[in-house]
């Protein structure tokens, strides 16, 4: 019997929507009777009490009064909206919407459910802002450092950085923003994105991306579903040492120290963010370097191999 | 009074949300990690930041928001600490106390092998099997409170059920 088959039945029979015929034929295969007998015995079980009072009594504490709060008349809805739009940004208008600030420190990653469900994840040294002022309009917001961002579908979704805009429609796409580095890549949907300088206006869809550097443009190819980071690997293609190392002193909020490296050579692999040692080791490793951690105060100094 | 449109930000509404659906999410919690105080912890994060946002939620799809925050603030909590949780389940018997020692000493057995196994499922056909054991939901239920399929939720059961039973058979 094909097991996924099997689970399901199994799973049917203990609800009762088995024929008897359906029970005769898996008992042929499972002693249903001691698994009966076993499972009226977990029936005896419950999860340790919950007193629910209490716990909503000390909510109560956390809140801070309520004054008058702005209340949304019309309620909020979410529509379909053509795939092809034009951004006017009234740059003077901005100033006026201090907008909600999370950030996320060194060595965490910190997860943001927008207003309408949207979600954020930010990577470690990364700080979001976001404006719900005129939310029902466009969804708009300031990046800085590296998102993966779920949009549900709904007004124009709107991600400004330093180097370039992003806009979306209903779409899984990460966007990286340090110095002056700047990286979209599209995991699902579409992505429009636009630099700054207005060298480059590109739509991107699931599975392309693209890199610019000092002006410089570099087409990418992603076949992952969605960045690593998430999932606790940092990984680089071809990047320079430096973005490495900045990658590596945000994750695990450490300072490394160069010692007559060359920053600019290229590494090509990954680190997990789970444990330095491991992580330092494989860096340096492959790329013939020295490593040495300073006891006491998150430094790590790297040096030329022989 | 419609309750499509009642305003989370009234105390009162506000309140009923609470009463319907902290202790489903504590369980849900609870099933997924094991761990009383933290499952309690992250109960209370999501209903502040229910009342954070109160004003942008719309009352119809509050459990959606509820059950997504929750799933997202457990697994932040595990990524902060950068440590891989056992899961140690604890359950508490229901059964009357006057029994034979040797009736005892039987139960505490079996609850140890049982949290043992529990322990040892993966973590989506657990939460599947304590919801419809502990918290006696049917399959149904279970597919509406996790957004999932009822074909989806007796899968999980049913690689819950395969490894119960082996679990069972040893020693």
């Amino acid at each position: 019997m094909e097991d996924s088959n099997k689970h399901i039945l199994l799973a049917k029979w203990l609800e009762g929507n088995l024929t008897d015929e359906e029970v005769k034929d898996l008992k042929k295969d499972i002693d249903l009777d001691s698994l009966e007998t076993a499972i009226k015995r977990v029936d005896n079980y419950d999860f340790p009490a919950f007193d629910e009072n209490a716990l909503f009594e000390s909510i109560k504490d956390k809140v801070p009064a309520k004054t008058t709060k702005v209340r949304n008349i019309i309620p909020l809805w979410l529509k379909a909206v053509a795939a092809v739009f034009i951004i006017v940004l009234a740059s003077v208008w901005w100033y006026f919407d201090t907008g909600t600030t999370v950030i996320a420190s060194n060595g965490e990653i910190k997860t943001v459910i927008l207003p309408n469900q949207s979600e954020v994840l930010l990577n470690a040294g990364s700080k979001l802002t976001y404006y719900t002022k005129n939310w029902k309009k466009y969804r708009r917001m300031k990046l800085d450092g590296e998102a993966f961002f779920k949009v549900s579908k709904g007004k124009p979704f709107i991600i400004e950085t330093s180097n370039g805009t992003v806009e979306v429609l209903g779409t899984q796409f990460k966007v990286f923003d340090r110095d002056n580095l700047f990286e979209v890549i599209c995991y699902k949907g579409k992505v429009r994105v636009e630099t700054k300088s207005g060298n480059l206006e590109e739509i991107l869809t699931k599975g392309k991306g693209v890199k610019v550097h000092n002006n410089r443009i570099v087409k990418i190819e992603e076949k992952n579903t969605k960045p690593r980071w998430i999932d606790g690997i940092s990984t680089f293609a071809k990047a320079s040492l430096k973005e490495v190392f900045d990658e590596f002193e945000r994750q695990f909020d450490v300072e490394i120290e160069i010692d007559d490296v060359d920053l600019k050579r290229r590494f090509s692999g990954q680190f997990q963010n789970n444990d330095i040692n491991i992580a330092i080791q494989e860096i340096c490793a492959s790329m013939n370097l020295k490593y040495q951690i300073i006891p006491g105060e998150k430094k790590i100094i790297i040096t030329k191999s022989k | 009074m419609s309750n499509k449109h009642q305003d989370i930000c009234e105390e009162t509404v506000y309140k009923t949300v609470f009463q319907q659906y902290a202790k489903n999410i504590r369980n849900y919690l609870l099933a997924k990690c094991g761990d009383v105080s933290l499952s309690e912890d992250v109960v209370q994060e999501v209903f502040l930041k229910l009342w954070q946002k109160c004003a942008d939620i719309r009352f119809a799809t509050v459990k959606a928001f509820l059950y997504r925050v929750a799933d997202n603030i457990l697994t932040d909590q595990f990524r902060h600490k950068k440590v891989v949780l056992v899961h140690r389940q604890k359950l508490s018997i229901n059964t009357v106390n006057d029994q034979t020692p040797q009736f005892q000493l039987e139960e505490k057995e079996f609850k140890e092998k049982l949290e043992h196994i529990i322990n040892s499922m993966p973590e989506k056909s657990r939460v599947v099997f304590l919801m419809n054991r502990i918290e006696k939901l049917k399959y149904r239920e279970i597919a509406e409170r996790l957004g999932l399929s009822q074909k989806a939720v007796e899968k999980r059961m049913g690689i819950a059920l395969d490894i119960f039973r082996k679990g069972i058979a040893e020693k």
